[in-house]
């Protein structure tokens, strides 16, 4: 059977062994400490001189006493009950100590089930940097290939498996009994937990004013005063900035590249042509055969490497873009509860705001290093399929150039 | 082979060695260029070698003379006149030096086939054109073969008169095939320029992605020297292209010089017609006179113009019997003519068949060696931009070595 459901089984078999990865996460439960210490840190540092974490040292991972969690989201399997029909995707953790697996758990889940997680946690985590689910619908124009479900399908797994993820990196919020519910629970306890009336905000409505859009312009309130999380945000801006750039520029490179394959085709069209007027006459049709096969080779490449060009490449980027939007998100709220802060004068307020600011602190230094990884995960596999594809190219011509070198025998 | 049957590629070896711009007027843009042709005797290397200089234009007269003359040969082709089916940053410029190395080795090859071939490289006009400075124009304006209105008619009667076609396979086949080759192989090099245009753009749009990427390294801390690497070796890549690509449009040429050929095969097969035709016009001619004497003689001509012609003018037998004679005499010239054109036709069909055989064998060389090249120097593309995209690749691997 080949429905874009299985075929995505098929592909995301394959994208498991990549998954190993991207699914490996060391939370540092073991070295609470650590923690502590740099958050202690940055608090007896002066305003000004408050810098981002630096990740470029590599901290040697100590593997002994270690528990480590995988994530995977894969198995995508159609349901139709009643009135509805959706898909539901297997969500499988695994964890391991010492590198011996010692606990595994499987459950289904819909999309709107983690529609439903993460609302809640983003009204129960503030000021936490909470990882976005990969978009309702896609509305890119797929200029080259017809939306495949099985793509779009993948690509959503993909994301939810990354929102998971990210989710249990966070040592806080891994913990959530929500966060549990959702990873172990059967489905009538989830559903039961759904009905539930939706968790009220730590945050009293005087607290904080601001909806969370990412494209509202941050408001300006005369000269802003510096702090110590202005630096962060100039740098996330720029980021951001960085990744809308690379995105508009790769698109461009997409459609240069869509234009090559349109030429590359009309071309191999031509010398089929060509092949057609030898073969008419009777003479000999090797030589043209050897290139139209050669010709041929590459427009396949081609069009293989452009079909995922968008879906693995562009789109991702575009979703670290609406990741910054997040981290700016929860920096506005800060910024907004901290001069409610200072207006209210209240001491409890002024608590809250000390635990807010650190909380936001060191999930930007796990956020930081979390997009240092997987950007670099991201232009390593592009460059890499580039690689597959010019290597593919070699060896097409160089396997024709040999069959010309021998003079051929006539018919 | 004796030293009366050895062609002139046996005996010299023969080089453009060099070009020359040369004014014709005082104004700047007034120039053309010059071939310095190079004959050194095979035999005896340390003698000097014969130079001469021509320009393209002299190529060209010496090639309609050559044509013209030896109607049944594949005269070899020269590089186009004007230059065609390139992309938009190709040398478009005559002058240019790129273009003019083209040029040279063209119209050395050009020579080169002219001199192996054996009745080509006899002629004395071709001689005197490598060997002596003056005197070849000579030879071919005396040689009235460039009869401006003769070489116009053929094709003009062929095309207007719904000239039947030749009969004879062989050459009907070979004309199809020449139209058709020449278009198939018009639309490739079309192509292929199109397809040189889109890839030269979409290298150029990965010096921007490198700009990006260098100036966005200065923002960043760990990712920083990755990006850094990487924009720099994707401004490597993106300079790759351009000199490829005029590769690719020299190895062009070879291919266009080929479509060439197959006009010369179409001239040719146009001139089988045009005998065939003259033959057929003979023994028509021969046959309308033989009916007409026979008529006469045997005075079946009662109501024509001639009977009344004799009745009134008193035509004796005497008259009648010279009259005759008359004919008779110009049916045997008549027949001459015929056996002549009949002769003609075969000769050059069989000359003609020898040179189309010997034709396809050196295209399918040619061909190869085109095709080959292509691949080859696609595959040298695709090398270059293997080791960039690996090294851009590595940029963003852990553990990384330093440049």
């Amino acid at each position: 059977m080949d429905d874009p459901l299985s075929r995505a089984l098929r592909e995301d078999e394959q994208g498991i062994s990549n998954a190993h990865e991207n699914g490996q996460t060391t939370p540092n439960v073991a070295d609470p400490d650590c923690l502590e210490k740099t958050s202690s840190l940055s608090i007896s540092h002066s305003h000004n001189d408050w810098i981002l974490p630096s990740t470029n040292e590599r901290r040697e991972e100590v593997e002994v006493n270690e528990e480590q969690t995988k994530i995977y989201v894969g198995d995508p399997k159609k349901h139709k009950s009643n009135l509805d029909s959706f898909i539901t995707y297997l969500v499988t953790m695994q964890t391991y100590n010492d590198g011996v697996q010692i606990n595994e758990t499987n459950v289904r889940r819909r999309y709107n089930d983690f529609v439903w997680l993460k609302n809640l946690l983003d009204v129960k985590y503030p000021f936490n940097i909470i990882s976005p689910l990969p978009i309702k619908h896609t509305l890119s124009k797929k200029l080259h290939v017809i939306a495949d479900d099985g793509e779009f399908i993948r690509r959503r797994m993909n994301g939810l498996q990354n929102f998971l993820r990210r989710i249990i990196n966070n040592p806080v919020i891994s913990i959530d009994p929500s966060v549990q519910l959702f990873l172990t629970a059967d489905d009538e306890a989830l559903h039961s937990a759904q009905q539930q009336p939706n968790p009220t905000s730590p945050l009293t409505p005087q607290m904080t004013s601001s909806t969370s859009n990412p494209f509202r312009q941050p408001i300006g309130r005369g000269k802003p005063i510096p702090s110590e999380f202005s630096r962060t945000d100039n740098q996330i801006q720029m980021l951001q900035d960085n990744l809308r750039k690379l995105e508009r520029l790769s698109r461009k490179i997409e459609s240069d590249q869509i234009a090559i394959h349109t030429e590359e085709e009309h071309l191999l069209s031509t010398f089929k042509q060509w092949l057609d007027t030898e073969r008419k006459y009777d003479e000999n049709d090797s030589l043209v055969d050897t290139i139209c096969n050669a010709e041929q080779k590459i427009v396949d490449n081609q069009d293989d490497l452009l079909r995922t060009t968008n879906t693995k490449y562009i789109e991702p980027i575009n979703e670290y873009v609406l990741f910054t939007g997040v981290v700016q998100d929860v920096l506005k709220r800060r910024a907004q509860f901290a001069d409610n802060v200072t207006a209210s004068n209240n001491e409890e307020m002024f608590d809250q705001l000390t635990i807010a600011n650190e909380t936001i602190k060191a999930d930007v230094q796990r956020w930081t290093e979390g997009k240092d990884k997987e950007l670099m995960d991201l232009f390593h596999s592009m460059a890499n399929k580039k690689v597959d594809f010019y290597t593919q190219s070699i060896n097409a011509w160089e396997q024709a150039a040999a069959k010309l070198s021998t003079p051929t025998n006539h018919r | 082979m004796t030293e009366e049957h050895s062609t002139l590629f046996d005996r010299y070896d023969i080089q453009i060695s060099n070009t020359e711009r040369r004014n014709s007027s005082i104004a700047i843009q007034d120039c053309y260029i010059v071939y310095l042709i190079e004959c050194r005797l095979k035999a005896n290397k340390e003698d000097e070698s014969i130079c001469v200089f021509r320009r393209y234009s002299d190529f060209e007269t010496l090639r309609n003379y050559l044509v013209a003359k030896y109607s049944w040969v594949i005269v070899p082709v020269l590089p186009e006149k004007t230059i065609s089916h390139t992309w938009s940053k190709s040398h478009q410029d005559r002058t240019s030096v790129e273009v003019v190395e083209r040029r040279r080795v063209l119209l050395e090859r050009f020579l080169q086939h002219v001199c192996a071939h054996p009745t080509l490289s006899a002629d004395s006009a071709v001689q005197t054109f490598l060997l002596q400075n003056d005197g070849w124009k000579h030879i071919v304006d005396t040689s009235h073969v460039l009869n401006k209105s003769e070489s116009l008619i053929p094709s003009f009667k062929l095309n207007l008169m719904q000239h039947e076609r030749t009969k004879d396979k062989r050459f009907l086949d070979a004309y199809q095939y020449a139209i058709d080759l020449n278009n198939v192989l018009h639309n490739v090099l079309r192509a292929r320029a199109k397809l040189a245009d889109r890839i030269f753009l979409y290298y150029q749009s990965h010096n921007q992605l490198g700009r990006l990427f260098s100036e966005w390294s200065t923002t960043e801390d760990k990712l920083g020297d990755s990006l850094q690497r990487a924009g720099h070796f994707l401004d490597s890549f993106a300079g790759q292209i351009e000199e490829y690509l005029h590769e690719e449009d020299a190895l062009m040429d070879f291919l266009k010089h080929q479509a060439s050929y197959c006009d010369v095969i179409k001239s040719v097969v146009e001139k089988h017609e045009q005998l065939v035709e003259d033959n057929s016009k003979q023994e028509t001619t021969l046959g309308v006179k033989r009916t007409q004497r026979d008529a006469y003689a045997t005075g079946k001509m009662n109501f024509s113009v001639n009977a009344l012609k004799s009745k009134l003018f008193g035509e004796n037998d005497q008259t009648r019997y010279a009259k005759i004679e008359t004919m008779d005499s110009d049916i045997n010239d008549a027949v001459l003519h015929c056996q002549n054109a009949d002769i003609r036709v075969k000769e050059f069909n069989k000359n003609a068949l020898i040179e189309l055989d010997f034709y396809k064998t050196m295209k399918e060389e040619q061909m190869r060696e085109i095709l080959r090249s292509y691949c080859l120097l696609q595959a040298r593309i695709a090398k270059a931009a293997l080791k960039s995209w690996t090294n851009i690749r590595d940029s963003f691997s852990n553990g990384q070595t330093p440049i």
